[in-house]
């Protein structure tokens, strides 16, 4: 994502009225083994056992199962992804993640704050949490989940 | 295991943001996004000179550096960080970080570690942290 300003700043508690508390479609991923083995080599990742998966799959997982496209999330905020820019990314991890196993993902947006910044000018901080749990026998358990920040550019400072 | 007591420094991850990687990540992310593989389009966009890393892959060298230290990830709890800055293809940098404190709850110990990433010729791209248990 980059970040050109959005040409009109949308109100504030229409767009929190609208879109905190919304539901993502949901869905199920599963992980390949050589899924497995290309992204451990790209991330470059220390030895992991197989088929337990590097941590950052709980972010990514919950991407590939949430339903919906980055795209299609950030336009329910009036903007297009290239106005927005990744904030804070908080992953926890009650087990680790493996290859060959089908799990579910929820989501929702938790939160939209505006802010102003010296330089960025206005920005809205749009927050979004993703669960992701077993399937079949493992039907509800928790295993992880993720909460993401985006920063959705809005007006650039005008100085002068 | 290394020891990860309070004050302990974690092992340095030296890495190289290498465009093949950042090809892979796009398919692994089904990224359509070309600031991560074409060239022209940050320069157009004015964003730089060459592409940029996926933020997903600067996240993981900052884990990398718990990871290294606990031997895998099978202890991480939790993990957050944020962007500071952009990656760019070739860019060298280094992850670190080390253990700020431990706790005992529960019958159980965890390490609370502070992480980062930077490039290798100043600038920091990523601050972050790690809770980990120990015990």
């Amino acid at each position: 994502m980059t970040a050109s300003p959005a040409a009109q700043v949308p109100e504030l508690a229409e767009l929190r009225a609208r879109l905190i508390g919304h539901e993502f479609p949901g869905g199920e991923f599963s992980v390949e083994e050589h899924e497995r083995w290309l992204s451990h080599e790209a991330m470059k990742s220390p030895p992991i056992k197989p088929p337990l998966l590097h941590p950052v799959w709980v972010l990514l997982g919950s991407l590939r199962g949430m339903g919906m496209t980055i795209e299609e999330l950030v336009a329910l905020a009036d903007v297009s992804p290239d106005g927005v820019l990744f904030g804070e990314t908080e992953l926890e991890q009650l087990e680790p993640l493996r290859t060959g196993v089908r799990y579910a993902v929820s989501g929702r947006i938790v939160s939209l704050e505006r802010r102003q910044g010296k330089r960025a000018g206005t920005f809205d901080v749009l927050a979004f949490r993703m669960e992701i749990s077993g399937t079949g026998d493992d039907e509800g358990r928790l295993a992880a989940s993720s909460t993401q920040s985006f920063l959705i550019m809005r007006q650039k400072r005008q100085d002068g | 295991m290394a020891e990860l007591a309070a004050g302990a420094v974690l092992p340095e991850q030296i890495v190289v943001a290498d465009g093949q990687s950042m090809r892979v990540f796009t398919l692994i992310m089904h990224d359509p996004n070309p600031v991560h593989f074409d060239a022209g389009t940050v320069r157009s966009l004015g964003l730089g000179e060459k592409p940029i890393n996926q933020g997903t892959l600067n996240m993981a060298y900052a884990l990398n550096a718990v990871g290294a230290a606990l031997g895998g990830f099978e202890r991480l709890r939790s993990f957050r960080c944020r962007f500071l800055g952009s990656v760019y293809e070739d860019d060298r940098l280094v992850a670190g970080g080390s253990v700020e404190q431990t706790a005992d709850e529960g019958g159980r110990s965890s390490a609370m570690c502070t992480l980062w990433v930077e490039r290798a010729d100043g600038g920091r791209v990523l601050e972050g942290s790690a809770i980990v248990d120990i015990g």
